[in-house]
C-alpha cells in the first residue's frame, strides 16, 4: 500500500486541482486516485467523483442513506474522512450490477416493490450485501440487526426484508419463485 | 473537524508515535473517524491514521482478555472472548451502541478517549477491574479505568500519548455483570444507562456491588451510596430497590433538551434496579459452575 509519508517532513504530494493530498483506493474493483482535501468526508468525495448512488441524508451517520462498503464493512460515509479510504476497497451499488445484468439484491428489490422513493435503497442493498457475503442464510433477526442503520421513511420495511431473503436464496443457487407470479413456482413448472 | 492540513499513514506503531509527539505537526490519532469528523476544533493540523497498526485484535490471554483500542464496536459485540468478562457485559454495552453502521466504524478506544455523556462502553468499564495501556514515544503506562475516567480522557492523556489496549481480567465464578440502556428508540443515544457488577458469596448474599450510571452527568460515575446499600447483605429485591433509590438520591442529573432533571432522576432509580436484578441473576448463573476455569 502506498503511503505518502516519505515526502519531506510528513508533507504529502500535491493533488490535482490544488487539493491537499491524493488517495489511492479501489472503487468497485477499479483502482482510483482521488485528489482530496485532508478534511473532506468520504461521501462528498465519492459523489464528486461520480458515484451518485451514495446519498446525503442526515449528514450525521444516523440514516444510512450514505452507506458504502469499506473493505467489505458497511459504514456511514458521511462521518468518515475520505482519507480513511486510502489503500482500501470501496463498494457502491454501481459496482454490483446493471439494469440488464442486475445483482440478485438489485433484482430482488425491484421485483418485490421494495423501493418507493428509492433514496434509502442503495444503502440498504449494500448493508444486505455485506451481511449475505458473511452469512448466506441469515435469520430474520440477523437481517434486521444488519440493517438497523438504514432508515426508510416510505415503507414499513416488509418488502425489503422479503427481497433480501429472496436474494439470499438466489445467491445460494436456489431458484426462488418470482414474487409477482406466485403460481409459476419452479417446483410445478411443466406440471399439469 | 475541518482545517486539517494532512493525513499521515504510518507503517509501524513507532512511526505513528513519532508523528504524534512532533509538536510541529499538531497531530491527533485517527481511528474510526466518526467522532473527529464531527468535532469542531481548529487546534489540530494532522491526523495520524492508527487503524492499520494491528491494534484491532481481541486476544484471550487466559486470565486476561486484551482488547485492542482499534477493535470495532461491532467486532466486540460479536466476540466470544469478551464473554469471559462479567457475563458478557461488554458485548451487551457494545451491542447497544448506535446502529450497525456506527458499530462498524466506531472503535472501542475511540469511544473511550472521546467519551461523551451518552457513551455506553465507558459506563461498563467503570465497574470492571482492568487497565488501559497508554503508549507514547519512549514509554508506556497502564492506568485503571477509574483513573482514566476521573476527568475527561483528553485532559488525562499526555501529549503524543496513544491508547493501544484495554486489559480486562476474565471474571471468576460468582461474579455477574449487566448493562442497561434506556432509550426512546432502538438506536438512540442513552437517556440514562447503568452498568452493574455484583459478587455473590457462597451463601448467596451480596459480597460486593459496583454500580455506574451514564448519560446523567458529563462523565459516567460510580454510585458509592447505592453500592453500600446492597453489599454486605442478602441480594434481595428489597435491597436492590433500596440501592436503586440511593442511586437516584445520590446523583444530580444534567437537565437538557432531551430530558429534565426530574425525569432522569426517576429513570436512574428504574435503570439501576433493572441492571442490578440482571447482574444478580447472571452472578447466580455463573456461581453454578460458570465462569472461566
Amino acid at each position: 500500500m502506498t503511503t505518502h509519508a516519505n515526502e519531506t517532513a510528513g508533507q504529502l504530494a500535491n493533488g490535482r486541482k490544488g487539493r491537499q493530498m491524493t488517495i489511492d483506493c479501489i472503487v468497485n474493483g477499479e483502482p482510483q486516485s482521488y485528489a482530496i482535501d485532508a478534511d473532506e468526508l468520504l461521501l462528498d468525495v465519492l459523489r464528486r467523483e461520480g458515484w451518485d448512488s451514495v446519498k446525503k441524508g442526515c449528514g450525521e451517520g444516523t440514516c444510512g442513506a450514505c452507506t458504502v462498503l469499506l473493505d467489505g464493512l458497511a459504514i456511514p460515509s458521511c462521518i468518515v474522512y475520505a482519507a480513511q479510504a486510502h489503500g482500501r476497497r470501496v463498494a457502491t451499488v454501481e459496482g454490483l450490477g446493471t439494469p440488464t445484468d442486475p445483482h440478485p439484491l438489485q433484482e430482488a428489490f425491484v421485483k418485490h416493490g421494495a423501493a418507493q422513493c428509492g433514496f434509502c435503497i442503495p444503502g440498504m442493498i449494500l448493508s444486505a450485501k455485506a451481511l449475505l457475503d458473511r452469512h448466506p442464510s441469515p435469520s430474520e433477526g440477523q437481517v434486521k440487526e444488519a440493517l438497523d442503520g438504514n432508515l426508510c421513511r416510505c415503507t414499513g420495511y416488509v418488502k425489503q426484508l422479503e427481497a433480501i431473503f429472496w436474494a439470499a436464496a438466489k445467491m445460494r443457487g436456489e431458484n426462488p419463485p418470482d414474487p409477482n407470479h406466485p403460481e409459476d413456482r419452479y417446483q410445478t413448472k411443466g406440471g399439469a | 473537524m475541518s482545517g486539517i492540513a494532512r493525513v499521515l499513514f504510518p507503517s509501524t506503531l513507532d512511526e505513528a508515535l513519532g508523528w504524534l509527539a512532533d509538536p510541529a505537526l499538531k497531530a491527533t490519532p485517527l481511528a474510526g473517524g466518526i467522532t473527529l469528523s464531527r468535532l469542531a476544533t481548529v487546534k489540530v493540523d494532522t491526523l495520524v491514521d492508527v487503524s492499520r497498526l494491528g491494534l484491532d485484535t481481541i486476544r484471550d490471554e487466559g486470565d486476561v482478555i486484551a482488547i485492542g483500542a482499534g477493535v470495532r464496536v461491532q467486532a466486540l459485540k460479536e466476540s466470544h472472548a469478551a464473554d469471559w468478562v462479567a457475563s458478557g457485559i461488554l458485548r451487551q454495552a457494545a451491542g447497544r451502541i448506535g446502529s450497525r453502521l456506527i458499530r462498524n466504524a466506531a472503535t472501542v478506544g475511540g469511544g473511550l478517549v472521546h467519551v461523551g455523556p451518552w457513551a455506553d462502553l465507558p459506563v461498563a468499564f467503570l465497574v470492571l477491574d482492568g487497565t488501559a495501556v497508554l503508549v507514547r514515544e519512549g514509554g508506556s503506562r497502564e492506568v485503571t479505568f477509574g483513573e482514566f475516567l476521573e476527568k475527561h480522557p483528553s485532559r488525562f492523556l499526555a501529549p503524543g500519548e496513544l491508547l493501544t489496549e484495554l486489559r480486562l481480567p476474565a471474571t471468576a465464578p460468582g461474579w455477574g455483570g449487566a448493562y442497561y440502556k434506556f432509550t426512546r428508540t432502538e438506536v438512540d443515544d442513552a437517556l440514562v444507562s447503568a452498568a452493574a457488577l455484583v459478587h455473590l458469596a457462597e451463601d448467596g448474599s451480596c459480597a460486593e456491588a459496583r454500580i455506574a450510571v451514564g448519560a446523567v452527568r458529563p462523565l459516567p460515575e460510580r454510585c458509592a451510596t447505592a453500592e453500600a446499600a446492597l453489599a454486605g447483605g442478602p441480594a434481595s429485591a428489597e435491597r436492590v430497590a433500596a440501592a436503586a433509590a440511593a442511586a437516584a438520591a445520590g446523583i444530580k442529573p444534567t437537565a437538557d433538551a432531551r430530558a429534565s432533571r426530574e425525569y432522569r432522576t426517576h429513570l436512574v432509580e428504574v435503570v439501576v434496579r433493572r441492571v442490578l436484578t440482571e447482574a444478580i441473576a447472571s452472578a447466580r448463573a455463573e456461581a453454578g459452575g460458570g465462569g472461566k476455569a
